[in-house]
């Protein structure tokens, strides 16, 4: 799938106490295909981004092109109380047109169609949330550091989950994250973001294509300096 | 709150309750439960029929101010018998029903011009908030100067106590979909009345029904203060009527009459929004 998304000198700041607090200054963006991951610090303006990427958000200034349909994956699962599992991933799409149970099972929840939220755990909760992400098809899913909430064991599940569901249905993958190992494990191409801006772009390099907990320390620390860099 | 593990096998059903929850009265059977809560009634109910009947058994005070239970019951059992009582009741439980319906439209009404025109709300807050600190009653002469003495006038006291509770709650629930659920929608690029209509409205549905219950019970409760006035039937008119001919006895079927109608209706008002709301906010309708 072509991934689509364009970004051409993003400005985009909010107002605080009477001012303007810029939070995105001048930042051009091409997504590629794969997972691309975006790292950077809290409050750099990683979420900012997706939000714009998503038309959540309005530009201040410049240009937000994105082609094709996109899913997306919160913090939190924000799935809807009143909804059992399967209906929360059939939201928003016509009646018929979404194979909840097929989604479930991608995301290793089969048999639970008809769970309230309540009663899954968090992790559950974020598959559902990742299913519905896929119900209608996207060439593009925007996740917006979706295992930060989880418990290590969780969120290494997760993380093999995403990288599963990513092969099976070739879709790509713009995922924010502030944690380095997490960007590196996931990521075939890692964004640095500080200061509103693009401050590193990486290719992730893997020893026979496969991916491995143990980052490349070399790789690590070149990009933590640089994260270290932008913050002086 | 039941929450199974991460990386439980998957079920062939939704997990159950953890077996302490299972063996708590809170998820005994419904049969049982009902049951369990009629005992705690009837054991009220007997100690002030007890006590009363000892007031009246020793003369404490005259069976013209407090006549003895068995008066009141032959009393209850005639008007029964006659359809007198029935009669009453379902004229009574019309103008509510009336009224209640009336209330909740204009509740609802209200809450989504709240919700979707802010400023217009803005003008109509002011006089809703000062009709809200006025009795109904008080209007009373003032609406039959205007409308007579028809069903208007009940209709206006009972509609106006019932939509201010109904009013604010559903103005509550509709305002307070938090931003988070609302990002879900606009993700999925729904248009305002889709969000309206998958979002907003079912989490608002617990604060709807919340302000329904309660405006239920303000629109019995507001009555015989509606039927007080030029009614020819009906429980209100029942009491005020019994009263002016010093019938202690009628007075009290009337009242207990209102309080049994007033509590079956509520708890099969409960019982409705129990089967309804599904998403773990039972206790809050028990």
């Amino acid at each position: 799938m072509t991934a689509g998304v364009e970004i051409e000198n993003l400005h985009k700041s909010f107002g605080l106490r009477g001012r303007a607090v810029p939070v995105l200054t001048g930042l051009d963006f091409v997504q590629r295909d794969g997972i691309t991951v975006v790292l950077g610090p809290s409050g750099c303006g990683k979420t900012t981004l997706l939000r714009l990427i998503a038309g959540m958000e309005a530009p201040d200034a410049g240009a937000v092109r994105v082609r094709g349909r996109t899913g997306m994956v919160f913090q939190e699962p924000r799935l809807m109380p009143w909804l059992t599992a399967a209906q929360n991933v059939a939201f928003g799409q016509r009646r018929g047109r979404c194979d909840s149970a097929r989604l479930l099972a991608l995301t290793g929840l089969a048999g639970f169609d008809d769970a309230l939220p309540h009663q899954l755990s968090g992790g559950m909760r974020q598959r559902v949330a990742l299913a519905r992400a896929l119900a209608n098809g996207p060439s593009l899913v925007l996740m917006d550091e979706p295992f930060a909430a989880l418990d290590q064991h969780t969120r290494e599940g997760m993380q093999d989950l995403l990288l599963d569901v990513q092969r099976t249905t070739g879709m790509n993958v713009l995922l924010v994250t502030h944690s380095l190992d997490e960007a590196l494990y996931l990521g075939d191409r890692v964004v640095v973001l500080n200061r509103g801006r693009i401050a590193a772009d990486h290719s992730v390099p893997r020893t026979f294509g496969r991916r491995t907990r143990e980052p490349d320390r070399e790789l690590a620390r070149h990009i933590r300096t640089e994260m270290h860099r932008e913050e002086q | 709150m039941t929450q199974t593990a991460e990386r439980a096998p998957a079920p062939t059903q939704v997990p159950g309750p953890v077996p302490d929850e299972a063996a708590s009265p809170a998820r005994a059977r419904p049969v049982v439960r009902t049951l369990a809560r009629a005992r705690h009634g009837v054991v009220v109910t007997l100690a002030v029929v007890g006590l009363w009947w000892l007031v009246s058994a020793l003369h404490l005070r005259s069976a013209y101010v407090l006549p003895p239970p068995s008066r009141v019951w032959s009393s209850a059992v005639a008007m029964t018998a006659s359809g007198e009582l029935l009669g009453h009741v379902v004229t009574s439980f019309g103008r509510v029903l009336a009224g209640f319906a009336i209330a909740f439209l204009l509740a609802f009404v209200v809450g989504v011009l709240a919700l979707l025109l802010p400023r217009l709300y803005a003008y109509l807050s002011p006089a809703l908030d000062f009709l809200k600190n006025v009795p109904p009653l008080a209007l009373i002469p003032l609406l039959i100067l205007w409308f007579g003495i028809g069903e208007t006038p009940k209709l206006i006291v009972i509609v106006l106590t019932a939509f201010f509770p109904m009013s604010m709650s559903i103005t509550k629930g509709l305002r307070s979909c938090g931003q988070d659920l609302l990002d879900v929608g606009t993700s999925l690029h729904f248009s305002r009345v889709r969000t309206f209509a998958l979002i907003q409205l079912p989490h608002a549905l617990p604060d709807v029904l919340v302000g329904m219950r309660i405006s239920l019970g303000y629109a019995w409760r507001a009555l015989v203060g509606a039927e007080m006035f030029a009614a020819a039937s009906g429980l209100g008119y029942l009491i005020v009527d019994a009263g002016q001919m010093s019938r202690a006895d009628r007075v009290i079927v009337g009242i207990v009459a209102i309080g049994l109608v007033g509590v079956a209706t509520d708890r099969l008002f409960a019982l409705v929004v129990r089967r309804t709301l599904r998403w773990g906010i039972d206790d809050s309708w028990r």
